[in-house]
């Protein structure tokens, strides 16, 4: 996933609920900037949203002391997420099974329901691992 | 942030919901169609029309109360979905599942009347 940097922000969040709200409000503001419709912008927000809940929630159990950062950039080929967490035996979101819709649908399944939005909105997942970090990497590709 | 307040409209009982349905709201949300189901209403309606922002634990809600109440022979559906969450739902396939009507007024005659005695 080589990308062209031209612009990029970045923030770091807090491991709580409410953060997510921060998350939504800068996501919005910097992809708004991009000329992205109001639909892929609603879509884009949403991926990251999950995935940082997913870590906030999940992984971190909302400790308020732990920290994930957050880039977002934009190239030729379409705005990258990159999503930085210092607990590498996190939650590894590309080892996960999403349910099927049938799955979500008929057995009235909850959790996984994240995950796979996540996977419907995005062209390009990749999580890499080392022994201090993990770094969810995640690309959508538009024309500007 | 969400609200989520309660009316009676042609039998219909109408859970507006107001805001953002993410991790932090949905469970507030989830308590308040609990607590109408628990009242054994005709139908019950979801108005959607100031709802700004949905994510998975507030679909979630949509998914198994909407199961619940199917078990339970209590017609659910929405009302008032902005194209973006409607988006949301056609992605899962939940807008082939759970009715969705375009206003309120449509939706309130259509349950109404199929519960009529």
């Amino acid at each position: 996933m080589k990308q062209q940097q031209q612009w990029e922000h970045r923030i770091s969040l807090n491991c709580r609920r409410e953060s997510l709200n921060t998350l939504r409000q800068f996501t919005k503001e910097v992809l708004s900037r991009w000329a992205i419709t109001d639909e892929q912008q609603y879509l884009l927000v949403l991926a990251l949203d999950e995935v940082c809940a997913n870590l906030i929630i999940h992984s971190h159990s909302c400790n308020d002391s732990d920290t994930i950062d957050v880039k977002i950039s934009r190239a030729n080929d379409g705005v990258y997420f990159e999503v930085k967490d210092s607990k590498p035996d996190s939650f590894n979101m590309a080892l996960y099974e999403t349910p099927t819709v049938k799955q979500i649908l008929c057995e009235k399944k909850r959790s996984g329901i994240g995950l796979f939005l996540v996977r419907q909105i995005m062209d390009e997942i990749m999580v890499e691992q080392s022994a201090d970090m993990k770094i969810c990497r995640m690309k959508k590709k538009l024309s500007f | 942030m969400v609200e989520v307040k309660k009316e009676v409209k042609q039998g219909v009982v109408i859970i507006s919901v107001k805001g953002e349905l993410d991790a932090s709201s949905a469970l507030v949300f989830d308590n308040a169609i609990e607590a109408v189901i628990a009242e054994r209403p005709t139908a019950i309606l979801i108005d959607c029309s100031a709802l700004e922002y949905v994510s998975s634990p507030g679909i979630g809600v949509f998914i198994s109360r909407h199961g619940e109440c199917e078990d339970k022979n209590i017609p659910f559906a929405l009302c008032n979905v902005s194209s973006k969450i409607g988006n949301i739902l056609k992605i899962l396939g939940l807008d082939q599942v759970v009715k969705v009507y375009t206003t309120t007024d449509e939706a309130t005659t259509a349950m109404g009347a199929s519960h009529q005695p």
